[in-house]
């Protein structure tokens, strides 16, 4: 650890609306290089736009971002390439075409980098070398996740984007994706996920951002949010975060 | 870590998916049911049962049936279904543009149209003695009608909210075109009334166009229909730039 840790991904004044609905109302925060970094919060909360801002997939109302030095809002094709080519993403609820079989999936996926990882041995660090030949629409809801994750890590990202992990996983299969995720992170490269379980969370994440009605109500290590609540684990202090939203919002409805 | 191999292709990302997309199409099944084995029994149908002249003024209709099947169905559907399936909206996380895919399945349509096209005017002129009197002419105008037809393919699915929506829209326009532009029913056999009414379709103009080149009708003759139609797709084509909906 004698490297200067330097961001890889910079949030400032986020700010994003659909229509009526203010999905982010103004964050910021900053990833460092190494980090496994958790957005927590209720469904709704805007964990999903503030990644896909990131991504360059929304253009914000306001603020700005930079990813790998890079800002991905409306980026030209030249600078999406080099983006793109060192950053995985697994997308909550990945869908696939009809008919197409993984090991296809794959091949199409490892195409578009110009540098790419054997799909076949991450098949297997997933368990999913007997199925390269089955159709993806066979697959069980686990096993299409993995997928999905095997997918994110085609292109030897050097910052991965996991939206919601483990959803959908058997515990096994988490615990296996847990470590898998802990040996990327020694290799450098940097992690940003959504989870709704949060033994996973202070497992896996060095700093969690926790996030309610579009704002950042907290951001800290694990340990240093459950201690500010005294709570025994991160579970009761992401309940008791949640709580006082509720609480407001009664509050703002009287 | 094993996965630190790397794997390298050669082929252009473009390549591995049109492959992709021919295998998916093929696994389909649709595509060559409707768009290439249909008109194939049309053909031999409109070919034993009928007078030489018949199948002369016939068969471009015929022809034109895959134009019809890729324009009306395979592109409004596979594209919405990429979008549907958010698979578009994947693919602006990547190096590549979603853009890459789509040309991939334009393409895609195409060569099932041209399939179809070649299959038909082969059997035609080899099997049942239809002549056509400019080849060079044909050829390029099938190559239009392909551009003008997918032109409206191409808006549809740049507007349609859904899968469901695609499905619906299409099928009201690719029976009608089927049915009643001279592609499977010779025009000149239905009612006036119904063949005036049948001119709104641009299938009818496509194969009108077709027929005349087959015949060695004069080109001047033609001057209306072509402009119109090209303005027409021309200005499909723009606005479902403009408006193309990713996701």
């Amino acid at each position: 650890m004698s490297q200067v840790k330097l961001p890889v991904l910079s949030v400032r004044n986020l700010q994003k609306r659909y229509k009526t609905v203010e999905a982010v109302r103004g964050i910021s925060f900053e990833v460092m290089e190494g980090e496994i970094f958790g957005i927590i919060g209720e469904n709704g909360c805007g964990k999903t736009t503030t990644i896909e801002s990131i991504l360059g997939i929304r253009v914000p109302d306001e603020g700005s971002i930079s990813v790998l030095g890079y800002n991905p809002v409306n980026a030209s094709s030249s600078v999406r390439k080099k983006l793109f080519n060192m950053v995985g993403v697994q997308f909550q609820e990945t869908k696939f075409q009809d008919k197409i079989k993984v090991k296809e999936v794959c091949e199409s996926t490892a195409s578009l980098y110009s540098k790419a990882a054997d799909w076949s041995s991450l098949l297997i660090d997933f368990g999913l070398e007997a199925k390269k030949e089955s159709f993806v629409a066979q697959l069980s809801g686990g096993q299409k996740q993995r997928l999905a994750i095997v997918l994110a890590l085609i292109p030897f990202p050097r910052l991965v984007f996991l939206d919601e992990l483990t959803t959908g996983l058997d515990p096994k299969a988490r615990r296996k994706i847990w470590e898998y995720l802990k040996k990327l992170q020694e290799e450098g490269v940097t992690i940003v996920l959504t989870s709704h379980y949060m033994d996973e969370i202070e497992y896996l994440c060095g700093r969690i951002a926790v996030m309610k009605q579009g704002l950042l109500t907290a951001l800290g290590t694990p340990k240093e949010l459950i201690k500010k609540h005294g709570t025994k684990n991160l579970e009761e202090t992401f309940l008791k975060y949640m709580d006082e939203v509720e609480e407001k919002g009664e509050y703002d409805e009287e | 870590m094993k996965s630190k191999n790397i794997y390298t292709t050669r082929q252009h990302p473009f390549w591995v998916l049109f492959k992709t997309e021919v295998k998916l199409a093929i696994r389909g099944g649709d595509m060559i049911l409707f768009g290439i084995v249909m008109p194939i029994g049309i053909m031999l149908l409109i070919g034993f049962i009928s007078k030489p002249e018949t199948i002369r003024s016939a068969f471009s209709g015929v022809a034109s049936i895959g134009i019809c099947a890729a324009g009306f169905m395979g592109l409004p559907l596979v594209f919405s279904g990429l979008r549907y399936e958010k698979i578009l909206k994947r693919y602006k996380a990547t190096p590549v543009s979603p853009m890459l895919l789509l040309a991939a399945d334009f393409l895609l349509e195409t060569l099932f149209a041209l399939i179809t096209g070649l299959i038909i005017t082969l059997l035609a002129v080899f099997a049942f003695g239809a002549q056509i009197a400019d080849y060079g002419r044909f050829v390029l105008t099938f190559l239009f009608s392909i551009f003008s037809i997918f032109s409206l393919g191409v808006l549809i699915s740049a507007v349609v909210p859904n899968v469901k929506m695609a499905n619906i829209i299409c099928t009201l326009i690719y029976f009608p075109s089927l049915f009643l532009s001279g592609a499977s029913v010779p025009l000149s056999i239905m009612p006036k009334g119904l063949q005036t009414f049948a001119n709104i379709f641009p299938m009818t103009q496509t194969i009108k166009l077709l027929e005349n080149a087959v015949l060695g009708n004069p080109l001047e003759s033609d001057g209306i229909r072509f402009i119109v139609l090209a303005a027409v797709s021309l200005l499909s084509y723009a606005v479902s730039i403009k408006v193309f909906k990713w996701e």
